[in-house]
């Protein structure tokens, strides 16, 4: 296990890929065992992709794709405008709301705020936001896409966790409008004080906003007949994602008429890459899961952290805080694969719901791409944006905070997230 | 060396092709067999041939992701190196990413041979079918690793002569 650690560390301090750091440094495991055959962990690798439940994931990144492609975020770019453009710091609220209702057709974090970057970001930054404020919004308020319904991140947790993926999606509705309502406070505080514009000159007439609705309710119902239609058992997760993918080729073709060919199958071509790139991870992470159950490392993990408290509420909040450590090093797919089987079984064995664990962590996993020195999102939107990395980190405090009081609420107050899916689905 | 940049082009064009292909079919069968089964005509193999066919996905994924540069790492402190130790340090990771591949191959592939009898459940066609994906991703991402060393090596005398 030692040789494992240290050849982790050298292996990502290295630069090499995520996936290989993983793979390479569980393997050290298996050499230095003689008695170990390497048939073993081959073969949890290669059988680790044969799961139809892993699915959801391309299908669920090519609905965001191909939905991106066939003019949808700028309609619902109009109706963000729409219903918040005439508060103080239109744009900013434009983004939040913007990310909070892609977030019911798009699963992933990072593309959401790409997406944002080209829509929403360069017209705050010309109307003169500040670039620091404006990619601080951007990149946090992918969050809210990341935890509404679906969300690849809560699939990857409910496959290596076996929990139910359709609680998990329920169970992301409200903490994604919270987080929705609490960014959107302290975007107003800040506009406020530094006098940011409006977007729109008054506030929309209820027939205006009637209009945008209509048109964009292909949009708005999918998450719901999503929900609905998991939860009544006429198609399981990853066949919604198949229906996902239906209903943007059928919306994109035949209602808006944007989407061409081309477009499909350019947006196929990108979700296969994402596709190899994520489940090359899940591949790797099948020997490292393996090995950490041989050695009983959750037990022994699960042993020390009840020395130090049996109480629910503080594990987790021990819990959240070493995730916020290895969120600022590592990218979220690998710690939701390599950190779930750790500690999903410690919440449980004092406990907690595994719904409501694995909203509270996904929340906090995620935000790992928004802190520095290492995260996804920052690299993408600082770079797009062209803003200075110190003017980033200054502006993302307070979201920072709103994520970090977010992820304590939830923590205190488990119906935040339970309340829906019990509601739904019955205790 | 233009023969070599050629089939490499080809290789790449079939991949792209391939896997395109294959995701959109197997979004048709799982959305087929939904269908089918909701209105009581369910197909037994279809989830077992849309898992065998997004295996090769998978694969053929993780090579194309490669050729984009797609697997992140980690580039704190090798930012702060001279560029003659990254592009040695680069050479050193991709020579260990191969040697892990070329394992997965290895072993894949006895793992196909031993297990050809063994099939899925629900289709009588062999699970090596779905085992050789692995050995063949592997070795078309060893490929990759070697172009992308290539690239590396090549690069020195260039920057030599600008310095």
């Amino acid at each position: 296990m030692t040789l494992l650690a240290l050849a982790f560390v050298a292996l990502l301090l290295a630069n090499v890929p995520l996936a290989f750091v993983v793979g390479i440094s569980s393997m050290t495991f298996f050499v230095g065992n003689a008695d170990m055959s390497l048939m073993v962990p081959v073969t949890k690798m290669i059988y680790s992709a044969q799961n139809f439940a892993l699915l959801a994931v391309p299908f669920f990144l090519l609905a965001g794709n191909l939905m991106t492609e066939c003019g949808i975020t700028r309609r619902l770019f109009d109706f963000c405008n729409i219903s918040t453009g005439h508060m103080r710091g239109g744009l900013a609220h434009v983004n939040i709301l913007l990310s909070t209702l892609m977030g019911g057709i798009s699963g992933s974090a990072a593309s959401d705020a790409a997406m944002d970057c080209r829509m929403t970001a360069p017209e705050m930054i010309k109307r003169g936001y500040s670039k620091g404020f404006t990619a601080a919004v951007t990149a946090y308020s992918s969050l809210i896409t990341a935890t509404i319904p679906p969300g690849i991140g809560l699939i990857l947790f409910g496959y290596i966790g076996s929990v139910s993926i359709g609680r998990l999606f329920v169970g992301g509705i409200m903490p994604g409008f919270l987080m929705c309502a609490i960014m959107m406070l302290t975007a107003w505080l800040i506009s406020a004080r530094r006098n940011y514009g409006r977007s729109r000159e008054r506030r929309a007439t209820p027939r205006e906003f009637l209009k945008s609705l209509v048109d964009n309710i292909w949009a708005l119902l999918f998450p719901v007949i999503l929900i609905v239609g998991i939860r009544f058992g006429f198609f399981t997760p990853s066949e919604a994602g198949a229906f996902a993918v239906a209903y943007a080729v059928v919306i994109g073709k035949f209602v808006y008429k944007e989407l061409t060919n081309d477009k499909i199958v350019e947006a196929l071509r990108q979700t296969v890459a994402d596709t190899g790139m994520i489940m090359l991870i899940i591949i790797c992470s099948a020997v490292f899961g393996y090995v950490i159950i041989y050695n009983q490392a959750p037990q022994a993990i699960a042993a020390f952290l009840v020395t130090l408290t049996e109480n629910p509420v503080a594990l987790m909040l021990i819990i959240m805080a070493f995730l916020v450590v290895a969120g600022m090093f590592m990218e979220p797919t690998v710690n939701t694969l390599l950190l779930t089987p750790i500690f999903l079984p410690v919440a449980k064995s004092v406990g907690v719901d595994p719904v409501h664990f694995g909203l509270v962590m996904m929340t906090t996993i995620t935000m790992g791409s928004f802190t520095p020195p290492v995260g996804v999102v920052i690299y993408a939107v600082c770079s797009i944006l062209e803003c200075p990395l110190k003017d980033y980190l200054r502006e993302s405090l307070p979201f920072l905070a709103c994520v970090l009081v977010l992820i304590g609420l939830m923590v205190a107050f488990p119906q935040i997230v339970l309340f829906l899916p019990n509601l739904v689905y019955g205790g | 060396m233009k023969l070599l940049r050629a089939l490499d082009g080809w290789i790449l064009g079939i991949e792209r092709r391939v896997s395109e292909l294959l995701l959109a079919a197997i979004i048709v069968l799982v959305f087929a067999a939904a269908f089918l089964r909701l209105i009581r005509h369910p197909l037994v193999w279809s989830m077992d041939l849309a898992t065998l066919l997004f295996v090769w996905v998978c694969f053929i994924g993780a090579d194309l992701a490669m050729e984009q540069n797609k697997h992140i790492g980690v580039d704190l402190l090798t930012n702060l190196m001279p560029p003659a130790a990254r592009r040695a340090l680069a050479l050193l990771a991709n020579a260990l990413a191969a040697a892990f591949l070329a394992l997965i191959a290895v072993f894949g592939t006895r793992l196909a041979v031993i297990n050809v009898k063994d099939q899925f459940q629900g289709m009588e066609l062999s699970h090596s079918w779905a085992t050789m994906s692995a050995p063949v991703g592997c070795a078309l991402m060893i490929r990759t690793l070697a172009k992308k060393s290539f690239g590396l090596l090549r690069a020195r005398p260039a920057a030599k002569e600008a310095a």
